[in-house]
Order: structure tokens, then C-alpha cells, then sequence
């Protein structure tokens, strides 16, 4: 799973829905562990496997506008407590 | 093409009014969904919502009708719903803030078919209130109290409570079966018309304008207005002219999702331009539907529930006026077909692409008014800080276009932006709200440029997956 949002909050809600189960108890993920690796769009694992005149021409000004260290920070965080997905 | 030589459109003045309608929030989408599922969430909604006084306080509202700057909000503590202003009035130098006591007498004013019935009680005190603001004449007052004429018993009917829970009166269905006029929709409906003409005539009063000198007004809400066999029929802008007492006027509504205002806006300055009319408005009512939109967020941190505001806005579009503030018609950004979705291709149609026809840099703006949605509303449930980040983008290009440095992003909003204050009411925090802060400024010189930029989610309709944007320049005639 590849997320692309620029909150770490809304970040860290989405990667935990996706692994852990949604945390908000809200949705259908309510409760479901999918356990899923995930993934923010600007992390170097995902950038580097990506063409780069397309990396930069659809992430480039997101990319400058995120405060990507805590996103990486909150989402790599996850990764190292879901099974299998680090 | 726009003749260069030619003088500019102005905008006169803008209206920014809030109806505190904390009862009406449960009828709010996201609470109509949570309550139909539990119908013991109204306890703890009701736990959550805040008093008339609160609401007045509350630092973001008093920036909305214009008695602070929005800077000012940085100054203020947070959480700001713990830190009223204690100088809050009512009014403001740019609109005025209704209680729920004055809003059950307008939505009475505003319905011409007799489907709301308010306890009598009730309306007395609404026409006293609603006579207090000097808005209406006598007569318009007298509608608040006619009686109701269609069976608000009948089936459908839809009872309206108070914050407390207390029943004041009903809503009733309007033509039998028909599933765009139940008695929810209509409430959504006469609410919208409600406050923008509320906002009419807020404007009209701020700049001692007559009536019968409006030609022509522009709706750029959301609301469906119409039938089973048009359900988007529209002109709720000719609805609230004729509530707003202008014999003279007619309308249209202009829709493109919470992009619309800022359409609306060069649709009015065009026509102003053209010489079609002189004095046009735009106008954007409350969205009932909007009302505890984050809710879920709000309960989870045990906060006030904030989304208990309709907001409205109306501005006035006219000739040149000596004042020097241009709508720069030659500088109208907007998002193509064949733009693209990224947050590059956007921000290069709202943003680059007007300020290269100029010849003027990221810089050369002195503020960018975005999508102004108040982040205590917005952040605690997981949806961040708008403004924020759309500073932080419209920054992003300026470090690619090689006129900032990476460093200077963080450090943008400060300078070039603002926190966000306006209610999350749809269209209404699309940029405009900011206009009752930027003419004066604009006026003095001590702003020289402010780029409006709106966006609206049209992927939502389920008819393309496309999103929409729209921008406009202000300036000073130097």
C-alpha cells in the first residue's frame, strides 16, 4: 500500500487502518488486520523504483511542500511493528 | 479579450454573517447518518454543543465579521475555543452573528409556501431579535409571525429542537412523493436562503446601497434547489434577492463545488466589465448539510462540536470606483481539462499561469488567500490544516520556479498566507472571506496584491474524475 497524504496524522490513521486494523473503529477495517507493508509516496523505496521525470512531474512540488521526516518517521514506525512488512 | 486600457472592475464591499444554529446541527449529514445508526448519540452531541456567547467569542468568528485580522489568531492561545475574546461583539466591520432565537424567525421569513411551523413564543422573540439588527423594515418583520399553512402534522414532517432538545416546531414535506423535496432537503434549502439573504442584507446595509440598485445576483452555493423533474433547477440567488428586498434584481446560480465563489466572482466582474449591469453581487448561503461534518473528531477529543455555524457571504461587484482596487480580469487563473490533477499542474494553472501574464513573481504577491478552513476544526479530525498546506505548495513552486530557496517554506505562510478562520461550510471558506480584511488593505496600500484561489472536489458528483480551480488577482492602481 502507497500513501500520498501530507499529514502525518492523517499518515499514521491510514497506515494503521491498512495493517493493524482501523483505528477509529469507523469502517470496515474495523477490527481486520490486513497486515499490509505500507508505504509513503516520497519514501526513497518507493521514489527509486519510480521513473523519475514521472516522480517529478506528479510528486516533485508535493514532495518540497511535505514535512516528509515525520512521515517517514510515523510510517516506517508502523512497518517495524507489522509482521512480514518491514 | 480584455482591453487593457480600459479600468478595471472593483469589488465595493463583502458581508460575512454567521447563524449560530446549534439545533439544527443534528440535521447536518454526518449527524442524520450517526444518529440514524444510534439514536443515543444526540446525548453526547448534545453534551458538546456550545452556548450563543461561546459561539460569539469564539476567536475565528470575530475574525469572520472583521473585527480582528486573521494574523491575529496567532496570537491567541489554543485551543481558541478556550480563549474567547472578551471584546467580542456581534458585529462587525464585515457582518454580523445571529443567534438560533433570530434563525427560526428568518427561515419563517424565508419560506413562501408555509412548511415551517415555529411555536409562536418562539417567533415573537425571533421578530424582536431579527427587528434589533435594523435590517427589516416592518413589513418583512410581520412575515415571521404569519401562521404556517401546510400540515407541518402530515407524514414526512420533520420536527425542528432546539439546542436543549426541546421541539420548536416542524418542517413539512413539499410535493407528495417527491424525494428531491422532503421535509430534510427543504430545511437545507430554506436554511441556504435564509443566510445568504441575511448576507444581502448585510451588505447592502454596510454599504448604504439600495435595494432596487441591485441588478443582478450570483448564487454560488451547493444546495439542489428544485424538483423530481429538475433537481438542480436553481436560482436560490433570485430567492434571496426577493427576500433581500431587491425589486429589481434577478439571478442565477453558478455551481462548480467549492470553486464556485471565486467562477461566480469573475462571472460578476466580467459582467460588470461588459457593461451588461453595474452593480452585481455574488452570494453564497449556509450549508445546513455541513453542520458537524467532523463530528466523530470532535466527540473522540471530548471538544466543543464547532461545526454548529451556517456561514454566509455576500460581495458586491461594481465599475471602477476611485478606490484603485482592480479585479485584474486579465490575470483569472483556471484549471483545464487537460491541466492534470497533480498538485504541479494545479498550482501551475492557479498560480504560475496568471502571475507569468503579469510578469510577476511568487513573491510579488503580497497574500494568498486559499481555501481558508479554521485547522481547530479541521486538524483533530485527521483532514490537517489546509491553508497550511496549501502555503506550503504555492511555496513549493516558487522553489521550483527558482524564486525561493527549500528553507524559505517553512517560513512562507507567515509572511505570504494566514491561519485559516472561516466556518468548514463548502464554498464559503474558498478564498473570499478574506476579501473583508484585503480591500481595506488593498485601499490603504498597505497590501498591493492578494491572489484568490479556490478548488472544488467535482469528483465527488460521480460525472468526472476531474477537480476544478479557479483564481483571480486583486490589485492597486498605482
Amino acid at each position: 500500500m502507497i500513501l500520498g497524504a501530507a499529514e502525518p496524522g492523517y499518515v499514521e490513521m491510514m497506515a494503521e487502518t491498512v495493517t493493524a486494523g482501523d483505528p477509529t473503529y469507523t469502517g470496515p477495517l474495523a477490527g481486520v488486520s490486513l497486515g499490509l507493508p505500507v508505504y509513503h509516496v516520497t519514501e526513497p523505496e518507493v521514489r527509486e523504483n519510480a521513473d523519475s521525470s514521472v516522480y517529478q512531474e506528479q510528486i516533485g512540488l508535493s514532495e518540497i511542500a511535505m514535512e516528509t521526516e515525520p512521515i517517514w518517521t510515523t510510517i516506517r514506525a508502523i512497518r517495524d511493528r507489522t509482521p512480514g512488512a518491514a | 479579450m480584455t482591453d487593457p486600457s480600459a479600468p478595471f472592475p472593483t469589488i465595493r464591499g463583502i458581508s460575512c454573517v454567521i447563524a449560530h444554529t446549534p439545533g439544527l446541527l443534528r440535521y447536518g449529514s454526518k449527524p442524520t447518518r450517526e444518529l440514524a445508526r444510534d439514536a443515543a448519540l444526540i446525548e453526547n452531541v448534545r453534551r458538546h454543543l456550545r452556548s450563543f456567547e461561546d459561539a460569539v467569542a469564539y476567536p475565528p468568528n470575530q475574525v469572520f465579521i472583521g473585527n480582528h485580522a486573521p494574523e491575529w489568531l496567532w496570537d491567541v492561545p489554543e485551543p481558541h475555543w478556550r480563549h474567547g475574546d472578551e471584546g467580542a461583539r456581534l458585529q462587525g466591520p464585515a457582518g454580523r452573528i445571529v443567534g438560533e432565537d433570530a434563525f427560526w424567525g428568518l427561515l419563517r421569513m424565508a419560506d413562501d409556501f408555509g412548511l415551517v411551523d415555529v411555536d409562536r413564543a418562539r417567533l415573537e422573540r425571533s421578530r424582536v431579535l431579527l427587528a434589533e439588527t435594523g435590517l427589516f423594515a416592518d413589513a418583512e418583520l410581520e412575515r415571521v409571525v404569519r401562521p404556517a399553512t401546510a400540515s407541518a402534522s402530515a407524514d414526512g414532517a420533520l420536527s425542528l429542537r432546539a439546542a436543549d432538545g426541546a421541539e420548536v416546531g416542524r418542517i413539512a414535506n413539499g410535493y407528495p412523493g417527491d424525494s428531491t423535496q422532503t421535509a430534510d432537503v427543504l430545511l437545507e434549502n430554506l436554511a441556504c436562503k435564509a443566510s445568504g439573504a441575511l448576507a444581502l442584507k448585510q451588505l447592502m446595509r454596510q454599504l448604504d446601497l439600495a435595494p432596487s440598485d441591485v441588478e443582478y445576483v450570483l448564487g454560488c452555493g451547493e444546495e439542489a434547489v428544485g424538483d423530481r423533474y429538475q433537481r438542480g433547477g436553481g436560482s436560490i440567488s433570485k430567492a434571496m434577492a426577493e427576500m433581500a428586498g431587491c425589486a429589481q434584481a434577478t439571478g442565477s446560480d453558478v455551481q462548480a463545488f467549492c470553486c464556485a465563489p471565486v467562477h461566480a466572482l469573475v462571472l460578476a466582474g466580467a459582467l460588470v466589465q461588459s457593461g451588461v449591469y453595474r452593480h452585481v453581487i455574488v452570494v453564497g448561503g449556509g450549508s445546513l448539510a455541513k453542520l458537524g461534518m467532523k463530528m466523530a473528531g470532535h466527540l473522540a477529543k471530548d471538544m466543543p462540536l464547532l461545526e454548529d455555524c451556517l456561514a454566509a457571504v455576500a460581495i458586491l461587484v461594481g465599475p471602477s470606483d476611485g478606490t484603485g482596487v482592480r479585479m485584474r480580469l486579465d490575470a483569472v487563473g483556471r484549471h483545464t481539462v487537460a491541466s492534470g490533477g497533480s498538485a504541479g499542474a494545479i498550482y501551475h494553472a492557479l498560480v504560475a499561469e496568471p502571475l507569468d501574464r503579469l510578469g510577476l513573481r511568487i513573491n510579488d504577491v503580497d497574500k494568498y488567500a486559499v481555501e481558508l478552513h479554521n485547522p481547530e476544526i479541521t486538524v483533530p479530525a485527521g483532514s490537517g490544516n489546509v491553508p497550511r498546506t496549501n502555503y506550503r505548495i504555492i511555496a513549493g513552486l516558487g522553489v521550483m520556479r527558482g524564486e525561493l530557496r527549500r528553507e524559505d517554506v517553512d517560513g512562507f505562510e507567515r509572511v505570504h498566507g494566514m491561519p485559516g478562520f472561516v466556518p468548514t461550510q463548502g464554498h464559503i471558506p474558498a478564498a473570499l472571506p478574506y476579501l473583508a480584511h484585503a480591500l481595506p488593505r488593498l485601499r490603504d496600500g498597505s497590501l498591493r496584491r492578494v491572489l484568490f484561489i479556490a478548488k472544488g472536489s467535482l469528483f465527488l458528483g460521480k460525472m468526472t474524475n476531474l477537480s476544478d480551480g479557479m483564481s483571480v488577482l486583486l490589485d492597486r492602481a498605482d
